[in-house]
């Protein structure tokens, strides 16, 4: 019944079926919403995302103010005043210019305004890499940002849809990054439905009960705070950062009855029974590790995969209740924090998870497509075979393991 | 192509539009109500450099994001490109191939098992375009082994990636390949 009434919401609401990029994906969710502002400066592989909506502003199918600045963080600082005049406002970027926005970031999250922004992650500079990873959007994991990581270009389009209204809640104002893989997503082509622009706007009404610039009624944002204040001011936007989840999922829950879809912030793919279970982000890491979950379930290995979809904030009950009756866990990171205890950032956060319920289970830190290192499916698969003798021996190994490094 | 998943991989250099004859094939396939993704291997964008475009068609949801390391079809832009990726080792079942003749077909690719389908794209996109960028020509003679999808799809997505005047050159070479185009077995 409810895959039923699921297919014939999307018979109505879906314009038309296109092959795209994610960063085309994103273009055209942008497009949906109605944007107001939109600032950019372009960098590979963001680039096309800008085009596209420079394409659309010019032939008249989006009505917004397109301000090509001279910096990534003219383009954040642009949409940061926009936001504050109440504009709703996108940007996008990525590698050295999220760098580059770094300041702004926090401003950003501090101002509690609700931007929306799109990151295809690169590898950062130096040695100079324009490949995919997910180092530059780590380095912005501490900027107060709510974070969602997707892995099809299907994903990408629903999540910036979904991202406006999770920014602009009420319970909410704050800044919304949608982030995926550079190149193995921002310039693959695949299948996208694509809504009626009318269903999505009244998915995504303008919320505009915020404090805004407006001259005929004047206040000040952005002025100095004593340590007296900042303090509390600081604390409430990582509350508001932290009880954003639960928003976030009643807006996924809407979002799913709106549009027939199953999001869920984060994916169980084959955990029920597994024994065996690969934590992820992103596509290729996400896609080649379900791939390698068949082939090992066909060869016998309980194997499953969970997929990180909203990054920050965490998802911590979530995430430990699907791992918590696994045998041995491997955590897939695509970026790294030198110098930590386990390199894999995403790895510490599961960790901090699990303590945090009290669960201890065998958890192995492993980094791959760093700079879009060739990932197989058959490199998970071998992790899946690796789990397996780990469990048999009760050892497993207590640093990062770099798969495919040469030494 | 019995199999689920057909998998292709375009050949080509830089600036001969592999990367675009990889997506028209991908957006022709999910237009006739299939599953496909198409990614690009890229190095250093410059002309003239060796690129690979993978695409993977499928009647189920392709959740595979790897390269393609053995391809149901090679698509060789250039026959130079043979020995830089090991063509002929790799493909598993056709290689259609850019030639200037078929003898010069039969001694480059003596080695393969498979089956051939040779068009002398050079020929044929000088001819309708004015210059050798033989991406939508080489499309033209893949059609001739490719059925998952069909000519008119992917005239129709040439004519919309190349805009009207160009796009009908390139419809016109592409027809012309596949008329031309043999098939050597």
């Amino acid at each position: 019944m409810a895959v039923a009434k699921a297919l014939s919401v999307r018979e109505e609401l879906v314009k038309e079926r296109l092959g795209l990029t994610s960063n085309y994906a994103a273009a055209y969710a942008v497009k949906a919403v109605d944007v107001d502002v939109i600032a950019a400066y372009p960098i590979t592989p963001q680039t096309t995302i800008i085009e596209k909506l420079a394409e659309f502003v010019a032939n008249g199918e989006v009505d917004a103010e397109y301000i090509p600045v001279e910096s990534e963080h003219s383009a954040l600082s642009a949409v940061v005043g926009a936001s504050a005049a109440g504009a709703r406002v996108f940007t996008a970027t990525a590698a050295q210019g999220l760098e580059f926005m770094h300041e702004v970031l926090h401003i950003a999250s501090g101002l509690r305004l609700p931007i929306v922004m799109a990151v295809p992650g690169r590898a950062l500079s130096a040695p100079i890499s324009i490949h995919g990873d997910y180092q530059d959007i780590m380095n912005a994991r501490d900027s107060g940002w709510i974070m969602l990581i997707a892995s099809s270009a299907q994903e990408v389009y629903d999540s910036i849809i979904m991202a406006y209204r999770i920014a602009e809640d009420s319970r909410v104002l704050l800044p919304v990054m949608v982030s995926y893989d550079g190149f193995l997503m921002s310039h693959t082509t695949e299948p996208v439905e694509i809504y009626h622009e009318e269903y999505v706007r009244k998915f995504t009404p303008r919320n505009l009960s915020r404090y805004r610039l407006d001259p005929r009624s004047p206040i000040t944002i952005g002025v100095i705070a004593s340590p007296e204040w900042y303090y509390e001011i600081k604390y409430q936007a990582i509350h508001a950062l932290k009880e954003s989840k639960s928003v976030i999922k009643e807006i996924h829950g809407e979002f799913n009855k709106f549009f027939g879809t199953n999001y869920d912030i984060i994916e169980k793919y084959m955990v029920d029974d597994a024994d065996y279970v690969l934590i992820t982000y992103g596509g290729a890491s996400s896609g080649n590790a379900k791939e390698a979950a068949k082939r090992a379930r066909e060869r016998g290995l309980r194997a499953g995969v969970v997929r990180i979809r909203l990054f920050r904030p965490f998802p911590t009950e979530e995430l430990v209740n699907a791992i918590k009756d696994a045998k041995v866990i491997a955590v897939i990171d695509r970026a790294l924090t030198p110098g930590n205890t386990y390199e894999g950032p995403v790895f510490s956060d599961v960790i901090t998870a699990l303590y945090s319920s009290g669960v201890e289970k065998p958890v192995v830190s492993v980094v791959h497509g760093i700079s879009q290192r060739t990932m197989l499916a058959d490199d998970f698969y071998n992790l899946y075979k690796m789990l397996d003798e780990y469990a048999k021996t009760g050892e497993y190994p207590r640093r990062t393991v770099f798969m495919g490094l040469r030494t | 192509m019995g199999n689920s998943t057909v998998e292709i991989t375009f050949y080509g250099r830089g600036g001969q539009g592999a990367v675009t004859a990889a997506q028209i094939i991908a957006q022709a396939a999910i237009r006739r109500g299939l599953f496909a993704s198409a990614f690009p291997e890229y190095g250093a964008e410059r002309r003239g450099a060796p690129v690979r475009a993978y695409v993977r068609l499928s009647r189920e949801p392709v959740l595979a994001r790897e390269p393609i390391e053995r391809p149901d079809i090679s698509v060789v832009f250039d026959t130079r490109l043979l020995n830089v990726f090991n063509i002929p080792a790799i493909t598993r079942r056709y290689i259609v191939i850019n030639a200037s003749s078929k003898d010069e077909v039969k001694q480059v690719l003596s080695s393969f098992n498979g089956t051939v389908v040779y068009v002398n794209a050079y020929e044929i996109s000088t001819k309708h375009l004015g210059k050798p960028i033989v991406n939508t020509t080489m499309l033209g003679a893949l059609l001739k082994v490719l059925d998952l999808v069909d000519l008119d799809t992917v005239k129709e997505l040439v004519l919309e990636t190349f805009g009207k005047k160009l796009g009908k050159s390139n419809v016109e070479a592409l027809e012309e390949a596949y008329k031309m185009a043999e098939v050597i077995v």
